[in-house]
């Protein structure tokens, strides 16, 4: 069931009255039980997967807890195996006995291992990371083991993040389950407000630029430059208004019912370093991998050639873990390198920044980088949106050329080979400059919801009807998926 | 007094019902593809085709009740007939000389429709000697969801008890395909389009009857083929290939080919193959190929082969116990196609029809 279904607009107003009309004492199982329903929406035979990676989890929690000495890091080790263990059968052997497959034939040995015919569990990446989350926690003395079956069944698959994340925490999502939420009519409308505002970057401003977008990776070989540079820019904004549109709509679901999820992204397209960029994109997934991956590796007193050492990894791995391709994994190396890069010439950065602020030009200076990120940022989405290396490269060779023919011939012949509209491209103009300008508000403001929240209540609901009826007519409703449904 | 809050919450919420109510009233009144208003224009339709002309500027819209109107219509049987989706709408008379045909291919065509089809005939005593069936590489599907068959539910019955069904497949489908549009907000996208291009109202149209065998908007021929309008059928290859790629993402057809065959819906094909070899009507089972783009998403992975094969085999063994005969090929490069030999995707031009009639030999005498 995706959030821009009809299904879910029947689901979700059903599964908030029944939480809020239920006593507090039921209500973990309502919500379980709506979970599961909403999971197995998917494909039902996947919940018998996830109920199998809960009850290991759940019995390796206690059993962590009441343990000592090495027994800890066994039973740990156990929860590890056995959530990494169903990421790699699902998700990573055919592709890595494909690479082995090849190496194989290349040396003229004999592989005679078959590939596995296995659909890969929707949000599989998400909720294993969360549950490892939980154990490592414990294991770590920061968390107490959950002693309620339920609870902890409905922290790894609580509906609005099942499928996409935000990927929490234990100490944050679990002790939400005990409060008890009223129906608290602030909180409910601002709730209702994002997840408007996420459906409405999913099917008003992703799902219409994908169409370009689409056109073009769908065979990148019969694009030139420009052609090529739009669409990568475009997807830029694709991926960012898909995916965090998903994530708006989870949190603010969530928030309807009074749970507060973890914050996933923070405007990337304002980020002036690569480390900025990843302090704002995706944000529940980097600070993961920070926890549980970097810092374990860097320890307290690592050299700096170790700590680059260890974002290299952390980066290959954060690719890795999008997806069991070679277009993944070299994404993750563009932004490890950019970021080891960015990291390496500090001084020399921290420098200009200190003659550009003494000349007053530091506004320049933000903007300059700030564009400077996104295009390495959009550089890098091409090894990501590509189905293939192949693909990929054929899009990084053909950039640079085709443009004198922009100059000869104008604009015109570039927008009919993209098979749109003037109209079409306008729209998309106005519709990126308007989110911009959110981004920009909310930078230097606030919150945006809070200033709507305060007009009159003429001006809100003139404004509601408006953003509603901008959704109805300039939506794109083509029961697409979102992109992260993937992973 | 002070309403509770949750009291009050409600109130704001009923103040969105004008929106809802606008949805549901614009699609009711608009209407562009006459779910609700079987229409005047279908009718019409029928009646131009019955008199042997072309329609030029042809709404597709209804087109389940043109071929309902255009059977009402028919004084005599034609000797072959073909019913299947898009994908068959290009075969013409032309490929068959001497021969009367006639093309009750509708958009978006399941089982149920080829059986409520021939129920019509059937009942008017019209049913052809020969029966072109188009099998798509979905049609065993039930994940296809499809449900524009719904407006021929009743003819579905008629033919659905004649092949021996019962129980729930005699049910009304629900949701139907009208309550199902009545909320739609594609649906009401289209409305707001037809508004914007016609604002006098659909139901107000008349088709046009032409002689021209093809033009620049879509033409329902006499014999039922359909020509695309001159911008579709002038698409460079290139354009037609990235079109093909975004299909096999994004086509809920698509997920249909990927899954396992439906028991249910092949044991519905099957009786009605029975129903048509018992009323001595000769049957060819058609796949038209797909893009090659298409057929290698179709093929990407071992379990998507598998299931491509599985139809193939299961065709062949049904034909060969039948004694039918089985044309065509999903797998384009059977007959070396390229880009240039299809409209989009999924459809494939008039040319690919007569190559595969030419190299397989079809015998409809």
């Amino acid at each position: 069931m995706v959030f821009n279904s009809l299904s879910f607009a029947l689901f979700f107003p059903i599964v908030t009255i029944g939480y809020f009309v239920l006593a507090g004492r039921f209500r973990w199982a309502w919500l379980l039980a709506a979970s599961c329903v909403f999971y197995a929406a998917f494909i039902p035979r996947y919940l018998f997967i996830l109920a199998g990676m809960i009850v290991v989890d759940f019995v390796a929690g206690l059993a962590i807890e009441r343990a000592v000495g090495s027994w800890r890091r066994w039973c740990l080790g156990v929860s590890l195996v056995a959530n990494i263990g169903t990421l790699v059968v699902f998700k990573y052997f055919n592709f890595f006995s494909a690479n082995v497959a090849s190496i194989a034939s290349a040396l003229h040995w004999n592989y005679p291992v078959a590939a596995l015919s296995l659909a890969l569990p929707i949000g599989l990446s998400f909720h294993t990371f969360q549950a490892m989350s939980y154990t490592v926690e414990v294991y770590r003395g920061r968390q107490p083991a959950e002693r309620h079956f339920g609870l902890f069944a409905l922290y790894v698959m609580f509906y609005p993040q099942v499928v996409a994340g935000p990927i929490e925490r234990p100490a944050h999502l679990l002790p939400q389950f005990r409060e008890h939420h009223d129906f608290d009519v602030p909180r409910v409308v601002r709730g209702v407000q994002l997840m408007a505002w996420g459906l409405f970057k999913k099917v008003v401003i992703a799902d219409r630029l994908a169409v370009i977008v689409d056109r073009v990776y769908g065979s990148p070989a019969s694009f030139a430059g420009p052609e090529l540079l739009l669409a990568t820019i475009l997807f830029s904004y694709q991926i960012f208004c898909d995916f965090s549109g998903y994530s708006d709509i989870a949190i603010g679901a969530a928030e309807v019912m009074g749970f507060r999820l973890a914050t996933n992204f923070r405007r990337p397209s304002r980020a002036t370093s690569i480390s900025d960029f990843w302090n704002r994109w995706h944000v529940s997934l980097s600070t993961w991998f920070r926890d549980y991956v970097f810092l374990p590796l860097s320890g307290k007193h690592a050299s700096r050639a170790r700590l680059m050492a260890n974002v290299g990894v952390v980066f290959l791995l954060s690719g890795l873990w999008h997806g069991a391709n070679w277009t993944y994994v070299v994404w993750g190396g563009i932004h490890g390198a950019l970021r080891i890069t960015e990291e390496l010439s500090h001084r020399t950065r921290r420098r200009i920044a200190q003659w550009v602020t003494d000349r007053s030009f530091d506004a320049v200076y933000v903007v300059v980088s700030r564009i400077a990120v996104f295009l390495a940022v959009a550089f890098a989405w091409i090894f990501f949106r590509a189905s293939t290396m192949t693909e990929a490269l054929t899009v990084v060779r053909r950039l640079t050329g085709g443009y004198r023919r922009l100059v000869s011939e104008g604009i015109g012949p570039t927008v009919a080979h993209l098979g749109v509209t003037w109209g079409h491209l306008l729209l998309i103009a106005i519709l990126l400059a308007m989110l911009e300008s959110i981004h920009h508000y909310q930078e230097r403001y606030g919150s945006v919801r809070t200033r709507i929240n305060s007009w009159p209540a003429s001006a809100r609901w003139s404004f509601y009807y408006a953003a509603i009826a901008s959704v109805m007519l300039l939506g794109v409703f083509s029961d697409s998926k979102f992109i992260y449904f993937q992973f | 007094m002070s309403l509770p809050a949750e009291r009050r919450f409600a109130i704001k919420v009923l103040a969105l019902v004008p929106l809802l109510v606008l949805l549901i009233g614009v699609n009711y009144r608009i209407d562009p593809s006459h779910v609700f208003h079987a229409g005047a224009y279908e009718s019409a339709v029928a009646r131009v085709l019955l008199a042997g002309s072309n329609v030029g500027d042809y709404d597709a819209g209804g087109d389940r009740l043109v071929e309902r109107s255009y059977i009402a219509g028919m004084v005599r049987p034609h000797q072959i007939a073909v019913m299947g989706s898009s994908r068959m709408m290009q075969l013409t008379s032309i490929e068959f000389p001497g021969q009367r045909l006639f093309n009750h291919s509708v958009f978006g065509a399941t089982v149920q429709d080829e059986v409520a089809l021939y129920a019509m005939l059937r009942r008017r005593s019209m049913a052809p000697s020969v029966l072109i069936l188009g099998i798509d590489p979905w049609s065993f599907s039930a994940d296809v969801n499809e449900g524009r068959w719904h407006p021929v539910w009743a003819d579905y019955v008629d033919g659905a008890r004649l092949i021996g069904l019962g129980g729930r497949h005699l049910r009304r489908p629900w949701p139907s395909a009208q309550l199902a549009e009545l909320v739609s907000l594609r649906y009401f996208q289209a409305s707001v389009a037809e508004w914007w291009r016609s604002p006098s109202g659909h139901a107000a149209r008349i088709p046009v009857p032409t002689d021209a065998w093809e033009g620049e908007t879509l033409i329902r021929r006499a014999d039922g083929s359909l020509a695309y309008g001159a911008a579709s059928r002038s698409y460079p290859p290139d354009v037609v290939r990235a079109g093909a790629i975004v299909t096999a993402r994004t086509s809920p057809y698509m997920d249909g080919a990927y899954q396992p065959l439906d028991h249910e819906l092949q044991d519905v094909f099957e009786r009605f193959l029975s129903l048509l070899q018992r009323d001595g009507v000769r049957v060819i089972l058609w796949r038209s190929p797909v893009h090659p783009a298409l057929y290698d998403a179709f093929t990407a992975t071992e379990a998507r082969r598998g299931r491509v094969a599985a139809l193939g085999e299961y065709l062949t063994r049904m034909a060969t116990a039948r004694g039918m005969s089985v044309a065509g090929s999903f797998n384009p490069s059977d007959y070396a196609l390229g880009d240039a030999d299809f409209l989009d995707g999924l459809h494939p031009k008039e040319r690919v029809f007569a190559q595969i009639i030419r190299t397989a030999g079809v015998n409809v005498r």
